[in-house]
């Protein structure tokens, strides 16, 4: 299987006036391959969502590198946004357009083929179950309809790569598991993807490993089962605990 | 820009307002018209004398706002502004009881600056016919024909269209800039905030796009919204025309456009949209949010329109600095466009430098957007100055602010008063005294907070050599700015006032104008307040803003100029040399040749653009820089601060 994703001393500095040099993201090293789910896990601050921008190319790391697809965040951006599809909760619709023309409009700024568009678009129409709104603005929505705009948006370019920064907050469980099912079916047809979030079952139904981060460090990498077996702990959330628990004593 | 037409406010700002403005327009222009009466009594117009007529001839010298300067072709002059009216008088008076005198004026209707010529022209001419009336009824016994000793003729060179283009030349080029502004304003906050604010600029940049397009793209939309909306204005007024709505009812002309001006009023605006597009979307990049972005535009916007309502003050013409001047020069551009006025360099010039103005505006945009402080928001894109919290520099600045605010309502009252006691305790009792209480409250080391460290002996050499040629630039800089904003003839009056030295000795206007000055006004802003600034920003800008605050603190839009680049200098001295007391010889030597220059006239052959003067005082000048550099490195002890 090849290798889609490889982090390696990925780390980002903030310059703050207050506080100084913040560090968001601090040496982060892992791989992912195709057809695999990689989850980032960790409380809020934690490091998830800079460690994902800098994936994106919305930041520049500080130090380290991070290829995508082959690409390198830094010498290569345009291939690197090329070839993933990026979601969070900071991407947000064109209140006045319809879910059709946003759609539209990022296969466009995404160079996905003219002749292919209107199909793909319709496919994703389909699958999201987006046909009775799909040509309403977006700012008439709800939450979980626009969620699945976003989603929606995030992949019409088919790119190998997903990048889901917690995707599923503010989702009710259905829009939620609609959501789920997808991404697991984006995995059988091969995609690489990493995929953030604080919420436990949704990391154990989903990923293949598991890296647990928090203050900008990844503190265990593993299957679910190997972490499991370091920390002796059954349920997910004594794993997590466990972990970022013995740092944090650590530290203090 | 589908995203943005189906804003509903965006598309009245853009379409809706150029429409109804015109209207407003018609009805507002008379209003303006009494405003600007006030400005044009001051103004001294150039009349020229054909024939020879005494009388006549000494009531024109004997007018001290008209200058007499004939030439040969009078009609050719007025066309290209070297007068502003001629007078053709016959060489010699027929015999009394004879035929009426005949006497021509040629002045431009169009031409407001022609019109005042032609006022005070003809009341002169009033007075002679008076005077001629009474000679010959003394000559000639006999009742004769008397009451048609003078006949009149006044020839108007200025065609129709070209009064008309002068009407509308007021208050027109204000409008473009104006609806420029509004309609890019807009588009700018709306794409760049705004996308911000609504979480969907993130969006955009993880998609291929890459960043630079990005910027331009959004650049390009805010400026085709800006276009648009001076183009339906332009043609609003054109279509208004055709059904006539503009027409020519209680005798007025018709405000209308031909469409060869409307072009070329269109080529002219162009590149100035380009660049208030530019710096509009770098403005509203710097912000996070629609509010931030509409706090940043404002005051632009006033900075804007003000250059805009100078260029329509009558008497400015198009040449070589004001071509130069942003906003200032479309607004002239745009008001000799309408009266048929083409001249081709300085339009070139025109819109050369607005684009390179853009350009560079444009360039910054795209780095800021390079960089991620787009995305995170952070203050490091915000301009500085106020933003950063680096030591003090906020208190330094609340502190200016008290400083300038108590100058404001309790110094000038007491200089009102008494002037040299009222001069006295500002200087020492409300700049000097809190400066240093200010240092104390907030425990800063004395030397270190008033750069008060011995400076090298050459340094001090070097200011004073420096000190003539910053007063000619500083005067050279009043004079250019006198251009724009005529200066008072109080203003003059009250400085004599104050460096005159009729009723006190001049030791002591030496003392409170140029050595207390120098003391206590660099304690504060060369020491004090640069010393702060310094800690937050790069030297030159340091020098540059404390330079600014100290222009700002003379309380006169007149002196701001001359004051700031006299501050700049003084805060680069300051920075070199790592102590204050070149700077307060400096500022004494400056102030102190001032209150010379007064008591001993020198300063109206100062004004005279002797050559001899100025390459004097640039090789003192290159003297002082070299010598300032020298003692530095001599010097150098000069831990900076």
């Amino acid at each position: 299987m090849s290798k889609m994703i490889a982090a390696h001393g990925l780390t980002k500095v903030y310059h703050d006036g207050k506080r100084g040099d913040v560090t968001g993201a601090d040496s982060i090293t892992f791989e992912c391959v195709e057809g695999e789910i990689f989850g980032l896990l960790g409380p809020n601050g934690a490091g998830k969502t800079t460690t994902l921008r800098l994936m994106a190319t919305i930041l520049n790391p500080s130090s380290g590198t991070v290829t995508l697809n082959g690409y390198d965040v830094r010498s290569q951006p345009e291939r690197v946004r090329a070839s993933i599809g990026y979601l969070s909760g900071e991407t947000g619709l064109y209140g006045r357009l319809t879910p059709r023309e946003i759609l539209r409009y990022f296969a466009r700024l995404n160079r996905y083929p003219d002749g292919k568009r209107e199909g793909r678009i319709e496919e994703l129409v389909t699958l999201f179950e987006m046909g009775e709104f799909a040509d309403v603005r977006c700012e008439k929505l709800s939450t979980g309809m626009k969620q699945k705009v976003s989603i929606a948006r995030a992949v019409v370019h088919d790119p190998p790569i997903l990048i889901f920064d917690e995707p599923t907050s503010g989702l009710d469980i259905l829009v939620a598991d609609t959501l789920l099912t997808f991404i697991e079916e984006c995995r059988d047809a091969g995609k690489c993807i990493v995929f953030s979030t604080h919420i436990m079952s949704e990391a154990e139904r989903l990923c293949d490993r598991i890296s647990v981060i928090d203050h900008g460090r990844i503190l265990a990498t593993g299957t679910l089962d190997e972490l499991r077996r370091r920390t002796g702990e059954r349920y997910i959330e004594k794993v997590f605990r466990a972990l970022v628990g013995r740092e944090r004593h650590a530290e203090g | 820009m589908t995203d943005l037409l189906r804003d509903r406010r965006s598309v009245i700002a853009t379409i809706v307002l150029p429409m109804l403005l015109f209207p407003i327009l018609l009805f507002g222009s008379k209003r303006l018209e009494e405003l600007r009466a006030g400005r044009l009594d001051e103004e001294t117009v150039v009349v020229s004398l054909s024939g020879s007529q005494r009388g006549v001839e000494t009531l024109i010298e004997a007018d001290p706002f008209l200058e007499r300067r004939d030439v040969a072709d009078p009609e050719k002059a007025l066309r290209r502004d070297e007068i502003q009216a001629a007078l053709l008088l016959p060489g010699a008076l027929p015999s009394p009881g004879g035929a009426a005198v005949v006497v021509t004026l040629y002045y431009d209707e169009s031409d407001e600056l022609s019109r005042l010529a032609r006022e005070r022209l003809n009341g002169h001419l009033e007075t002679w016919r008076e005077s001629l009336q009474a000679e010959r009824l003394a000559a000639i016994e006999a009742p004769a024909d008397v009451r048609d000793v003078l006949d009149l003729e006044m020839t108007n060179i200025a065609s129709e269209a070209r009064m008309a283009g002068g009407r509308l030349g007021k208050v027109f080029p204000m409008m473009l800039v104006f609806l420029l502004l509004n309609g890019a304003a807009y588009a700018a906050v709306d794409l760049f905030s705004g996308e911000k604010e609504r979480k969907t600029l993130e969006t955009l940049l993880t998609s291929l796009a890459d960043r630079r397009s990005v910027v331009l793209g959004k650049f390009l939309t805010v400026f085709v919204v800006a276009e648009t909306s001076t183009v339906l204005f332009v043609l609003s007024n054109l279509v208004s025309t055709k059904l006539g709505l503009t027409g020519a009812e209680a005798g007025r002309t018709t405000l209308a456009l031909s469409p060869g001006v409307a072009l070329i009023v269109f080529v002219v605006t162009l590149p100035l949209g380009i660049l208030m597009s530019a710096i509009l979307s770098y403005l509203s990049s710097c912000a996070r949010t629609y509010r931030e972005a509409q706090t940043l535009i404002l005051p632009f916007t006033f900075g804007a329109i003000l250059p805009a309502a100078l260029g329509t003050l009558p008497g400015i013409r198009i040449d070589s600095v004001v071509a130069v001047v942003p906003v200032a020069n479309v607004s002239v551009a745009v008001r000799e466009a309408l009266i048929g006025h083409f001249p081709p360099l300085p339009l070139a010039v025109v819109i050369v430098s607005n684009l390179a103005y853009a350009a560079w505006v444009l360039s910054r945009a795209a780095r800021l957007f390079d960089g991620e402080a787009v995305i995170l928001g952070s203050s490091s894109a915000i301009p500085t100055l106020f933003r950063r919290e680096r030591p003090l520099v906020r208190e330094a600045m609340i502190f200016y602010s008290a400083e300038l605010l108590a100058l404001y309502y309790i110094g000038s009252s007491l200089q009102a008063k008494n002037l040299m006691v009222g001069l006295f305790i500002t200087l020492y009792g409300m700049l000097l005294v809190p400066s240093l209480l200010f240092a104390r409250y907030h425990r800063l080391p004395l030397r270190a907070a008033f750069s008060l460290r011995r400076a090298p002996a050459l340094t001090l050499v070097a200011a004073l050599l420096m000190a003539p040629g910053t007063l000619l630039v500083a005067n050279g800089l009043f004079r250019l700015q006198s251009r724009f904003v005529p200066v008072p003839e109080e203003l003059f009056s009250s400085m004599e006032g104050l460096l005159g030295s009729s009723d006190r000795s001049v030791l002591l206007t030496f003392f409170l104008v140029a050595l207390s000055p120098a003391i206590c006004e660099e304690i504060l802003f060369r020491g004090l307040l640069l010393g702060r600034l310094r800690r937050a920003m790069a030297p030159w800008r340091a020098a540059l803003a404390g330079g600014l605050l100290f222009g700002l603190f003379h309380l006169s839009i007149y002196r701001i100029l001359p004051t700031a680049f006299m501050g700049i200098t003084a805060g680069a001295l300051v920075l070199l040399s790592g102590s204050i007391f070149p700077a307060m010889v400096l500022h004494g030597t400056y102030n102190g040749m001032v209150i010379f220059g007064e008591h001993f006239d020198v300063l109206r052959r100062l004004d005279g653009h002797d050559p001899s003067l100025i390459a004097i005082a640039a090789l003192l000048g290159i003297g002082g820089i070299v010598l300032l550099l020298h003692g530095r490195r001599a010097g150098n002890s000069v831990p900076t601060p």
